[in-house]
């Protein structure tokens, strides 16, 4: 199969010539405020973010910096990244400022917010669910960084509700607040981090940086240094030097794919295009060791990065049956992605015996906690027929509405395909066009390849829906006439991201 | 530590065959954004031997195009089924006939280069049993490739052999015969469609003739009782 890969490759470069990526691979939006107009200044927020945009750029993020904005100017930034995140391999954002909760959610507090109620925090400030919807689209990986107040700035100004004030004790230390912010659940292959634990407080330091932001610029300039594996050492630095005071926290988990946010090490195979097994492989030995202390704590990320390391038969730690043990123990953990992997290999009989009935098993225990892959695999086996299961086009349609939904690309390609083929009353070529251009926006190369290749397999109707979305996007400029020419192909591979 | 390979199934083989052909496609598709001149003399990347009186067939110029071994098939396997080594070097002879042609100046020449390399690797597995399907595909390709060249013959370019200068010279069977200038695009817009059809027949066949647990180990799968493929995840 990996000659199968390398052709892909190849055809790949053959098709994008001398081109390079149009927007970064990684983006970050940095926001610093601390001058606020009716809640206290805070000294550091400025320092932090500008500290930290300079730490990113450094490493090779593209950065867009915001300094003490107004709610107004948030919204538009959001906006404006929002749509760059969607061609990048990760997004980042990085919020330093006042936060507060209300009623279970987080808000960020711009610095012209003006509050004397609920309602005023909810319609003035900006949710942590829009922060998450602005990396959402991002390809690979998206972190949210709150660096806030996690409490409650306003005092007796408004009732939160949930009152989640912690006891400081007798500190007094400067902080960013002395409450916290409500724990999320953010969608997976999304991490939040916060500062402090819910319930701690978060310092705002003595110096020129809060310990937090000084901790991760030291941290994740490490060439090589895999970001769960960043974030652990963050977690430790910061405890070691506020005395146990602060424990930063994350939440939400990342995909199984490993990153490096200051890039590879010398010497260390770059991970931009590499398979996910290559990837795994490629973590240093040190680093391979500190996944097998978080595997031993129940870290199931870290047990799939370890299956990864022994799936990959280029290697001398090559070890099917090694790697079935870590998934196992991973799927029995909750973890759809080991529940995914597991049930691939039950289909294929790598590392165990073939076992359809255990394949499919798997695969609908993923799909129930919402694992797109395993959904939109679901679709395919329905749709076929297949692992036991007879031909259901009906009931594949369900599951590749529910990952396309989910934004999953090849379920996107999956459900247009079928919506042109005319199975969905209620969908037409408009419909069609929209999941298309989400698949190609998505980054799929199979999409991307089979539309400039093989754009006749969909009707003239859904090609011109297309032409129009692309227009509508500025993509496309020439004529909606359903007739993929170079002028259409070359707005199809800008919209999945490849400028020439 | 053993490693094992993957069973090759015949839609595996099929698959591979397939990525091979569709190195056609940007072949194909890379003549379309360079500004090569029509109707000039051709190239000096290869010697020429032209039937039409302006070439030299003694004209030995270093080729610019990378020539790879033709993963020559040996004919005297026994298998009676699809082998690694026999579909690798299926493969092999593939993205070898692409890359003879890809590079080929002038452009008009394409299209006939792509229908007589497509002919020469199918000579190569003309007695490997369990390839019929992948046979037949390519040969009605190199057939139809060869009369869309033929149906817009250039008026003014001669037929004519390419080979590359190598210690072991690839050299074309037969004359190739250039496409007029102004037809070029059409012309290529019809060899795409042809590259296609092979495609989807290579693909149907191998769906038809595997088992279904095979089938449905394909990334890209041609979808039951539809002209579309259906994708399987990627994760």
């Amino acid at each position: 199969m990996r000659l199968a890969l390398r052709i892909i490759a190849v055809l790949m470069a053959c098709l994008t010539g001398s081109v390079s990526l149009a927007a970064g691979d990684r983006v970050a939006l940095v926001l610093g405020l601390g001058v606020y107009e009716t809640l206290p200044f805070l000294d550091n927020p400025r320092n932090d973010a500008s500290d930290m945009a300079a730490t990113l750029e450094n490493i090779g993020f593209d950065v867009t910096l915001g300094l003490d904005s107004t709610g107004d100017e948030l919204r538009q930034l959001l906006l404006d990244f929002s749509f760059r995140s969607e061609t990048a391999d990760l997004a980042l954002i990085y919020y330093a400022g006042h936060g507060v909760e209300v009623q279970g959610e987080n808000y960020m507090i711009p610095v012209d917010a003006d509050i004397k109620s609920n309602k005023d925090v909810q319609r003035q400030s900006i949710s942590l669910k829009q922060l998450l919807a602005t990396v959402d689209r991002a390809r690979k990986m998206r972190v949210v960084i709150l660096d806030s107040c996690r409490d409650n700035p306003l005092g007796d100004l408004i009732d939160t509700s949930q009152p989640t004030q912690a006891d400081t004790g007798s500190s007094t230390l400067a902080t960013r607040g002395n409450g916290g912010l409500a724990p999320v659940d953010p969608d997976r292959g999304t991490l939040v981090a916060f500062a402090a634990k819910d319930g701690q407080v978060a310092l705002d330091g003595t110096g020129r940086n809060s310990p937090y932001a000084k901790a991760l610029m030291e941290k994740m300039v490490i060439p090589g240094l895999e970001i769960s594996l960043m974030f652990r050492q963050v977690r430790d630095g910061v405890l070691s030097t506020t005395a146990n005071l602060q424990e930063p926290h994350t939440y939400g988990s990342l995909s199984g794919v490993p990153f490096y946010l200051a890039g590879a090490d010398e010497g260390q195979m770059p991970l931009g295009g590499a398979s996910t097994l290559d990837a795994w492989a490629s973590i240093r030995p040190d680093q391979e060791a500190q996944l097998l202390a978080l595997a031993d704590l129940g870290d199931t990320r870290s047990m799939l990065g370890l299956a990864y390391i022994r799936l990959n038969p280029n290697e001398d730690r090559f070890d099917p049956g090694s790697a079935v043990d870590f998934l196992n123990r991973a799927a029995e953990a909750g973890s759809p992605e080991a529940q995914f992997e597991l049930a691939k290999l039950y289909e294929r009989g790598t590392g165990v015996p073939a076992d359809p009935a255990r394949a499919l098993e798997l695969y609908q225990a993923a799909a129930e906690q919402g694992y797109a892959d395993a959904i939109n695999d679901l679709g395919f086996l329905h749709y076929q027929g297949g692992l036991g299961l007879p031909s259901n086009p009906k009931k594949a349609l369900e599951f590749f509405e529910r990952a396309a939904d989910l934004r999953h690309p090849q379920a996107q390609f999956n459900f247009a395909a079928l919506i042109d083929d005319g199975l969905i009353d209620s969908k037409g070529p408009e419909d069609a066009a929209y999941y298309l251009y989400s698949a190609l926006r998505s980054g799929s190369s199979d999409v991307l390849k089979l539309l400039t290749e093989r754009p006749k397999m969909f009707s003239n109707e859904t090609r011109r829906a297309l032409q129009k979305q692309l227009k509508k996007y500025n993509f496309y400029s020439g004529a909606i006439d359903g007739d993929f020419g170079p002028g259409t192909r070359r707005s199809i591979r800008r919209a999945y991201g490849i400028e020439e | 530590m053993p490693i094992t390979l993957p069973k090759l199934t015949a839609a595996t083989v099929a698959v591979l065959a397939l990525l091979g052909t569709m190195e056609l496609h940007a072949a194909l598709h890379s003549d379309e954004d360079e500004n090569n001149e029509p109707g000039g003399e051709p190239s000096r990347a290869f010697s020429l031997d032209g039937l039409g009186g302006n070439t030299n067939p003694t004209d030995t110029v270093a080729p610019t195009v990378k020539t790879t071994p033709t993963g020559t098939i040996p004919a005297t396997t026994i298998a009676t089924k699809p082998t690694p080594a026999v579909t690798a070097a299926v493969v092999a002879s593939l993205n070898s006939a692409t890359g003879f042609c890809k590079d080929i100046q002038p452009r008009e020449y394409i299209i006939d280069c792509l229908a007589e390399r497509l002919a020469d690797v199918n000579d190569q597995i003309a007695n490997q049993p369990g390839y019929e399907h992948v046979r037949e595909a390519l040969g009605t390709a190199s057939t139809e490739l060869s009369k869309i060249a033929r149906r817009s013959r250039s008026s003014t370019l001669p037929p004519a052999r390419y080979a590359t200068q190598s210690n072991a010279p690839v050299t074309t069977s037969r004359f190739l015969i250039p496409v007029e200038e102004a037809a070029l695009d059409n012309a290529i817009s019809q060899a795409l469609a042809v590259i296609e059809e092979a495609e989807s027949t290579i693909l149907l066949r191998s769906s038809e003739g595997s088992s279904g647990r095979a089938a449905q180990f394909q990334q890209i799968a041609d979808a039951v009782g539809s002209n579309k493929v259906l994708l399987r995840s990627v994760g």
